[in-house]
This record gives structure tokens, C-alpha cells and sequence, in this order.
């Protein structure tokens, strides 16, 4: 408090960090060709990110109710350190309980990348036998999964992970905004 | 198909499992106790506390002690001593000497933060003396229970009577971190026959700077909108008997409502409080309180008390600059350009207070 007391140029730097929670809006190109009902599709996008866009609001509102901007400020996981700071009944730790349907949540996100790559590159590569080119794309998975050997490699890889998808959601974005130059392949209408 | 089911399921139970590392029960100490106190040569003396579940005597715990300049260092220290890998995860309290507290105690406190692997619900406690001590001297209570266990009871139950402030790890940073609001703590001695809840630790940023006792923890508790169900005591209300050893009143199961204004007069910050007190009289004397003429004068007696009471409790925070309150808290929000223009530490001290209290007795028990 008071709201807005940070002036315009300390409120643009926030810009940056706050793309990255929108990663995974690339995906839709990916799934675009395979959608049957493709008269909605841009509904449904638009809808998906809504739906993010207010639990980041709630979140945002509730977690600098809680700590105060300074606090706030100073945490790398605030939404993490509210599990923390949840006092239960009869349940010491709620922030394992938190850590526990993360998985799940961790799973349909890297799900989703994961038969996107496989998907792309099946499209590339020239390999023929679909069971075998799966296989040993689970095998390759597995095998970079095994690279970063601590946390601070895992957040290296991360850091990586999330520049390259914004990267793609810029390479999108200047593809559409070429498409009023040249217009080869754009359908009228 | 129920072959690949039971196939898959076997091979994502290994690959799933997170064998990495492990802890083994039986191979770790839980501290549930950490005191911090000075030690020789500038040092840090930290003694903590946990179950020897493979002890050669039956509920023992072992406290082991170490001096160093961290607390990381200091728990690798006790690591060489201690029969098993002591693990803080469950860590119940953190019991700071009062002397240490004075000093700043955010330093210290920063590893448990930092570490996600400590409770941020521990909590902060401000022992007058040794927390060594009291440690050590809690495991020889033969009629109470283990000491981290006590020491729980013990602040839970005073929590809930008000007379302790209910402070957390996490409530201690937001208290510190928040501009214009200064974090309090439970306060604590070691006595011959057990552990005794003093009131209240007062802190300026990060150093104790006063404290207060039980009762007035309740009246700053009320003020701070906190109170729940608290129980009264006053020394002296109307002519008591001369000869009578037993003088007062006592009120029971009281809750109330505060409102805090803030406003600027003349460069000069001034806090309108009002304050509602509801209860039940419980203990006092046959004096027909069935009248509402007698009712309304011990309410307007206990009132003046009140007020008398919580003025006190004001103008000692205001001497030794510490607002628990969070007074300047509401200046900022509401006075934005008033608190960039003042240094509210100064500001605090000459700040006007004006204090209404009215209380309302519900209940005069079972007799007139």
C-alpha cells in the first residue's frame, strides 16, 4: 500500500518474469492442425488463458495480503511458501501434502511437451516404424531427465527451458505479423 | 492388456519411486527444540533438543550444544557428537536468550528461512535467561511431560487465553518485513518446579526492546483485534472492604472489537482507537449486581481501568519505539505522502493517541 505507489518504470520491469507463468500458449499452434472443431478453437484458447490468468491474480492478491510487497518480493516460490505457512490440524507439513499434487499437475504439463516434440520430430525424421522411433523417444527422455544432478542444474535447465519458450512464442508471433507483408499461403477472409 | 498394466505399473514404480536422497527413520534425530544463546568468545551457543528413540532409558530426550558462527556450522558441529543425523524439519520451537534478543535475532532466523526444509511454523520464543538451561532443566520435570511437548502445551494454552502472542516463524518476517509494524513474541522463564509464560517480547526491526506481562499482552492484544476469550483481572474497583483480604474483580470469557483511525494534525500523527470489550463478571462480591445502577458503575469503573490500562501499554511502546500494532502500517497506507515525509520511528513517539473504551458486561453469574 498504497496501490500503485511504484512508478511506471519499475511496473514494466515486471513484464518479463510475468510471461513466463503464460508458457505453453504455443502449444495450441502444435495441436491447431488435429482440432476438429476449429470454428472454437480461438474460444477455447482465450478461455484456457482466462482461467490461468485469474488463479495468477488470485494468487497474486492473496499472496501479497499475506507476506506484504517487502517479503514478497524477497520469495522465489510465494505461492510454495503459502503451503508453508498454511497451519492444518492434525497435519504438521502441509507443503509435502502441496510438493504431493504438484506431480500430478507437473505430469499433464510435461505430457503435453512431450508428445508435442514427439509429434514435431516424427514429422522431421524419416524413421518408418512408429513403435521404435517411440521407444527410443522415451528412452532419450529419460536419459536428459537424468542430466541436471542437483537442484541448481535443475534451475539452470529451467531457466533454459523458459527462454526457449518464450523464444517460440516470439518466433509465433513475428511469423503471424509477417503474414501482412507477404502474403503467400494466407486465406482470404 | 492386464500384463502391460501390471508391467507398466513395476516399472514405474522404479522409475517413479525417487530413491535419491533418502532418509531412514531410524537413522535420524527430529530436533523439535532449538535454543540460541550467546557463547564464549562472540560465539553463538546453540543447544537443541530431540527424541533418543534408541535410548538405553525410556522417553530421554538428548539435547547436545555447540558453539559457532553459523547455524549450519553449528548443526554439523553437533552432528559429530550425536548418535544420529540430526534433521530440522520438525523443529517445534526456537528459543532465543533475551540478551541475544537485544542484540537483532533476523540474522540468525535467516537459514530457516533460506532452508525450505525448516517449518516456518516453529515458534519464536524469548526465554529471560538461558534457553541452555531451561532445556536442560525441563528434562528433569518429573511431573511433566517431554519438553518440547510441554513447552507446546504451555504456549498453546496461554495463546489461547491471550496472555501469549501467538508468533510463528512466518509471523515474525511479516511483522519485520512490513513497514510501520514490529514483531512481538511469547516470553518465557525456567522456575524451580517448571517453565513460566511471562507475557510478551517487544520488538523494534528485529531487537527486543521491551516487554510486557500477561495481562497487558491481553489489553495489546485487544487493541491489536486479537483478543479471544480472555480472563480479566483488577485490583481494585469501588470502596473495597478494609478489612477484606480478597479485593478486585475478576471478568471471564471476554472478546472485543477495536477500530483504529489514523489521521494528521498539524505534521503530527494522531490514532483514534476504539475499543469494545464484551464479557462476563465471575468473580466479585455480594453487592446486589442485579441493579442495573450497580451494573453500570462497575462497567464504568472497569472501563476507566481498561483505558488506564491500555494507555499505559501505548505509551511504553511509543517510549521504547516499537509499534506492534502496526500504527504506521495505516499511516502508510492511508498518509502515503505524510510517512515519506517524516521518519516514523520519530513520528511514532510524538504521535497523539486518543483511546475510547466501553465495556459491556453480559453476564453477572448465578447470584444478585
Amino acid at each position: 500500500m498504497p496501490v500503485g505507489a511504484a512508478d511506471i518504470t519499475a511496473l514494466t520491469h515486471s513484464i518479463t518474469p510475468s510471461l513466463l507463468p503464460f508458457i505453453g500458449l504455443e502449444l495450441a499452434v502444435f495441436v491447431y492442425p488435429y482440432v476438429s472443431d476449429k470454428k472454437n478453437a480461438l474460444k477455447s484458447v482465450v478461455t484456457a488463458n482466462l482461467v490461468a490468468m485469474t488463479f495468477f491474480i488470485i494468487i497474486f492478491l492473496v499472496t501479497t495480503g499475506l507476506f506484504g510487497e517487502n517479503l514478497l518480493k524477497s520469495q522465489i516460490a510465494p505461492l510454495f511458501n503459502l503451503s508453508r505457512y498454511y497451519r492444518m490440524p492434525f497435519i504438521g507439513r502441509v507443503d509435502l501434502f502441496f510438493i504431493l499434487l504438484w506431480f500430478p499437475l507437473l505430469e499433464g504439463t510435461f505430457r503435453a511437451y512431450f508428445f508435442t516434440t514427439y509429434n514435431s520430430l516424427r514429422r522431421i525424421l524419416p524413421f518408418q516404424n512408429r513403435k521404435v522411433f517411440f521407444g527410443l523417444f522415451v528412452a532419450l527422455s529419460i536419459l536428459l531427465s537424468r542430466i541436471p544432478a542437483d537442484l541448481v542444474q535443475a534451475f539452470q535447465l529451467a531457466e533454459i527451458v523458459s527462454i526457449s519458450g518464450i523464444s517460440a512464442i516470439a518466433f509465433l508471433i513475428l511469423c503471424y505479423l509477417f503474414s501482412f507483408i507477404n502474403k503467400r499461403g494466407v486465406k482470404a477472409g | 492388456m492386464s500384463r502391460k498394466l501390471i508391467l507398466s505399473i513395476i516399472i514405474s514404480a522404479f522409475l517413479l519411486a525417487g530413491c535419491w536422497d533418502q532418509k531412514l527413520i531410524e537413522r535420524t534425530g527430529f530436533e523439535l527444540q532449538l535454543g540460541i544463546e550467546s557463547g564464549a568468545g562472540q560465539q553463538l551457543l546453540s543447544s537443541s533438543n530431540y527424541p533418543a528413540i534408541d535410548s538405553k532409558l525410556k522417553n530421554q530426550d538428548e539435547i547436545i550444544t555447540a558453539e559457532g558462527n553459523l547455524l549450519r556450522e553449528i548443526r554439523e558441529r553437533r552432528n559429530m557428537t550425536a548418535a544420529k543425523a540430526i534433521d530440522g524439519g520438525k523443529l517445534q520451537q526456537i528459543l532465543f536468550s533475551a540478551e541475544i534478543a537485544a542484540k537483532g535475532i533476523l540474522d540468525i532466523l535467516e537459514i530457516l528461512e533460506r532452508d525450505p526444509l525448516n517449518p516456518p511454523l516453529s515458534h519464536v520464543v524469548i526465554v529471560d535467561g538461558s534457553p541452555k538451561e531451561l532445556l536442560e532443566k525441563a528434562e528433569t520435570f518429573k511431573s511433566k511431560p517431554r519438553s518440547a511437548l510441554y513447552i507446546n502445551q504451555l504456549l498453546v494454552k496461554n495463546i489461547n487465553s491471550s496472555y501469549l502472542p501467538d508468533t510463528k516463524l512466518y509471523d515474525f518476517f511479516i511483522r519485520y518485513y512490513a513497514p510501520g509494524l514490529d514483531p512481538i513474541t511469547p516470553l518465557i522463564k525456567l522456575e524451580a518446579n517448571g517453565i513460566k509464560a511471562l507475557g510478551t517480547a517487544l520488538f523494534a526491526g528485529d531487537k527486543m526492546v521491551g516487554r510486557i506481562d500477561t495481562q497487558q499482552t491481553a489489553f495489546l492484544l485487544a487493541m491489536m483485534g486479537q483478543l479471544t476469550k480472555a480472563e480479566l483481572f483488577f485490583n481494585s474497583i469501588n470502596q473495597e472492604k478494609a478489612n477484606s483480604l480478597k479485593k478486585g474483580v475478576s471478568l471471564t470469557n471476554i472478546r472485543s472489537h477495536s477500530k483504529i483511525r489514523v489521521k494528521v494534525e498539524d505534521q503530527r500523527p494522531v490514532v483514534d482507537i476504539s475499543l469494545v470489550f464484551k464479557g462476563s463478571l465471575v468473580e466479585y462480591r455480594r453487592d446486589e449486581l442485579d441493579h442495573p445502577r450497580v451494573q453500570q458503575n462497575i462497567e464504568k469503573q472497569l472501563a476507566k481501568e481498561l483505558k488506564k490500562s491500555c494507555l499505559e501499554i501505548i505509551k511504553y511502546t511509543q517510549g521504547i519505539g516499537s509499534d506492534p500494532m502496526g500504527i504506521g502500517d495505516l499511516f502508510r497506507a492511508k498518509h502515503p505522502v505524510y510517512w515519506q515525509s517524516v521518519n516514523w520511528s520519530d513520528a511514532y513517539r510524538d504521535a497523539k493517541v486518543n483511546l475510547k473504551v466501553k465495556l459491556d458486561i453480559l453476564q453477572f453469574g448465578a447470584i444478585k
